[in-house]
């Protein structure tokens, strides 16, 4: 028998033969396929890549249109390349180390739209509690509401209160009338004092003229009684006509104060609303450059913490790849990469050194550095900063920029029906530093806008405020905060825009509101004068008869209190004095 | 599968060395129990067809461990770790990853690893375990076997339709 078969052989050399041919024709796309998983688990979020280019000598891998999905924003991409080439040593890939000597890239761009929304792992997706600066601008008004309305919407007291206190009023008026036409006339008393003297010098002799005299003055007696009621009912009437009057005008004065009170808090603007202004105007460019600046610690490193947990903590059914290199290099290195940012304000180019996430074993952290002068855009450009992720995977680092003299033109700031904000021309400085300490950022810049224009737009009634506002600032400064968790930087800014935004602003609103506010103050002084000409005269009135009636009762009274016997049998001159004394007769 | 059912009993019942049956068994175990795509899988697949191994075997053993290794990657990769985090083995490892076929065959990688040195480990008892069965099965069971009522009745059915076929056949790698 022989051993060797010889049909087995051949067909092992056709299948050995096939596959490498395999491999040859379809290694692009097995190696596609391969990377877009690979990059896609360590990502957290679909990974495409157009086509792969592999290059034999040197070995090289180049990419065509990758795109990183943002797993927090699907729709976005964190990171694309129209090219990715890098550089690899080839014989390190197949003991599970990736060391990539040179890594040049281009057309690089942060957040742009993909064709489709990405897949995500399911972990990716937490709560976001990004601060969304739209939200803001719904929320920003500072519309003064109109004279109706305000009389509407407002608690609004003096017209109600002039109704019921002219019903009130008109009660009391007839009640009034009703009583004073029952009062005596002044000649009607001066008769009973007539009368009461003619009585007293009567003198009767007789008992005949005696009971005569006493059926006269118990007569005369009970006709006074009679009026004296009718004077102290008008007194009454009068009085109490006269207090609810007076507490009626009383009410009317503080109503008519606190309503306009009141309308004076509802024209004046929102002061609340007048500190974020620069969020509104800013927050959302701000954090877009924040996020072209933040880029090593916002995208690379996140991406490289995710790759070092990936590598450490393998599944059990997929295994691992143990190290034993004598250098002890990292397993995965990027020696230099050469990256070419396509910004909106044009291509920069950025060099990363020793791009890694074994920083404790390569003994030095990965450096970062861009650099631009003299562009059409600023006159200096410079960013750099260092990354060190620790054996425990803790990051820490920090990055220090400064851009000077850079020009903005047509920059859109809000776009929005109700309100659009542009910053037609502006020079711009900025500087500042992050640091990041065991996954802490904290770090803050300042960016100081000099010969700004802007130009406004917009359907919101409060646009033409911003309109006005903005004319008058030319120069302006942000300073910005830069706090939280490295995979959720929260940004915040303070500025004197807003100081000066709200002053010219709050003047404006001011003067605007001081019209409205005189138009409601007519509105209720011509309620409150047309009732006051009613009440006042009235009252005037009132007091002056109930002054007179108080006089007849007095003078009733007193006669009144005079007793027959007194007035025919006393001392007469006496008691006439005495009585002529008393009523001033 | 019938066939494929009807080629193993051919190989067992026919003169094929028990050896070539043993062989096939044991280098289909490495073969399933290892990553598919390892070097030294070329060898075997070299070593399977090349020599007078069965193939019928061979590929019963190849699907049956690869079931298996299913549920046995987590064992693997533990004796891969430990074999490569062994102290005493550190310098042949060390060694080892400075020479480029070393890298190809992934040695560094704790479930081939480890797979292999356990399929490695198996490969000798299986061999010598199947021969012995094979041998017995021949000389001792095949005979009354063949008189049970149950064998006589399946030589009526479908399926010893087509083990009569494959019987007959004089393929070159059945033997």
């Amino acid at each position: 028998m022989k051993a060797i078969r010889w049909p087995g052989l051949i067909t092992f050399l056709a299948i050995v033969g096939g596959l490498t041919l395999f491999i040859v024709v379809f290694i692009d796309g097995l190696v596609r396929v391969g990377l877009s998983a690979g990059l896609s688990r360590v990502n957290g979020a679909e990974v495409n890549i157009a086509s792969v280019d592999l290059n034999w000598s040197p070995f090289s891998v180049t990419l065509q249109e990758l795109q990183i999905t943002d797993p927090e924003v699907p729709e976005l991409n964190r990171f694309a390349a129209e090219e990715l080439r890098a550089e690899v040593m080839f014989w390190d890939l197949f003991i599970g180390r990736v060391h990539i000597t040179d890594l040049r890239a281009n057309g690089i761009t942060f957040g742009s739209e993909r064709a489709q929304a990405g897949r995500v792992r399911a972990t990716e997706r937490d709560g976001e509690d990004a601060m969304d600066w739209r939200d803001r601008l719904a929320q920003f008004d500072i519309q003064l509401p109109g004279v109706e309305e305000v009389l509407g919407r407002a608690d609004i007291r003096t017209p109600a209160l002039s109704a019921e206190a002219e019903e009130r009023f008109e009660a009391r008026e007839r009640a009034f009338r009703r009583v004073r036409e029952e009062l005596p006339s002044t000649s009607k008393v001066e008769d009973y004092q007539k009368r009461f003297e003619a009585l007293s010098e009567s003198r009767p002799r007789t008992p005949q003229e005696l009971n005569r005299a006493r059926e006269q003055f118990r007569e005369l007696q009970r006709g006074m009684r009679d009026d004296r009621e009718r004077v102290n009912a008008f007194l009454e009437v009068s009085r109490e006509g006269a207090r609810g009057t007076q507490e009626d005008i009383e009410a009317l004065r503080n109503a008519y104060q606190h309503d306009l009170d009141r309308a004076r808090a509802l024209f004046s603007a929102d002061q609340g609303s007048l500190t974020e202004l620069t969020g509104i105007l800013f927050g959302a460019q701000v954090q877009q450059w924040a996020e072209y600046g933040f880029m090593v610690f916002d995208f690379i490193a996140p991406l490289l913490q995710s790759a070092q947990e990936d590598q450490e903590q393998p599944s059990r059914w997929a295994g691992r790849f143990i190290d034993f290199d004598r250098n002890n290099r990292p397993t995965f290195l990027v020696e230099n990469a050469e990256l070419s940012l396509g910004l909106e304000v044009g291509d920069i180019r950025m060099q990363i050194r020793d791009l890694t996430w074994q920083h404790a074993i390569l003994g030095r952290p990965s450096t970062f550095e861009l650099s631009s002068a003299d562009s059409p855009w600023w006159r200096a450009l410079r960013l750099d900063g260092d990354l060190f992720i620790g054996a425990e995977g803790s990051i820490s680092g920090g990055q220090r920029w400064a851009l000077e003299q850079a020009r903005l033109d047509d920059l859109a700031l809000v776009e929005q029906r109700q309100f659009s904000a542009a910053l037609q021309r502006a020079v711009l400085n900025s500087q500042g530093e992050l640091r990041i300490d065991g996954g802490a950022l904290r770090g803050q810049g300042r960016l100081l806008f000099t010969e700004a224009a802007f130009a406004t737009g917009g359907e919101a009634s409060w646009a033409r405020y911003f309109e006005q506002a903005l004319q008058g600032i030319q120069r302006f400064d942000i300073d910005l905060g830069v706090r939280g968790e490295l995979a959720r930087p929260r940004l915040s800014l303070q500025s004197d825009l807003d100081n000066q935004l709200a002053s010219i602003m709050n003047r404006m609103v001011r003067e605007e509101a001081d019209l409205r506010l005189a138009s409601v103050r007519t509105e209720l002084n011509e309620t409150t004068q047309r009732l006051q000409g009613e009440l006042q005269p009235w009252l005037e009135r009132a007091q002056a008869i109930q002054s007179q009636a108080t006089d007849y009762e007095s003078k009733l009274t007193e006669l009144l209190r005079v007793e027959f016997d007194e007035l025919i049998r006393g001392d007469s001159d006496r008691l006439l004095n005495r009585i002529r004394t008393r009523v001033g007769g | 599968m019938l066939t494929m059912l009807a080629r193993l009993l051919k190989a067992l019942n026919s003169e094929t060395s028990p050896w070539a049956l043993a062989f096939g068994l044991a280098l289909g175990m490495i073969l399933g129990f290892t990553p598919l795509w390892s070097l030294h899988n070329l060898v075997v697949l070299f070593v399977v067809l090349t020599f007078r191994v069965n193939l019928s075997f061979f590929l019963l053993a190849f699907a049956l461990s690869s079931v298996l290794a299913f549920a046995l990657d987590p064992l693997f990769d533990y004796v891969g770790e430990r074999l490569l985090t062994a102290e005493a083995l550190l310098p042949i490892w060390y060694a080892l990853y400075e020479v480029p076929l070393a890298r190809l065959a992934q040695f560094n990688h704790t479930i081939t690893l480890g797979s292999l040195v356990v399929s490695l480990v198996l490969f000798v008892p299986v061999l010598l375990l199947t021969r012995w069965i094979v041998q017995n099965y021949r000389t001792k069971v095949r005979a009354r076997v063949n008189q049970l009522y149950i064998v006589q009745l399946v030589k009526g059915t479908k399926f010893w339709g087509a083990y009569e076929r494959v019987s007959g056949w004089k393929g070159r790698f059945s033997s």
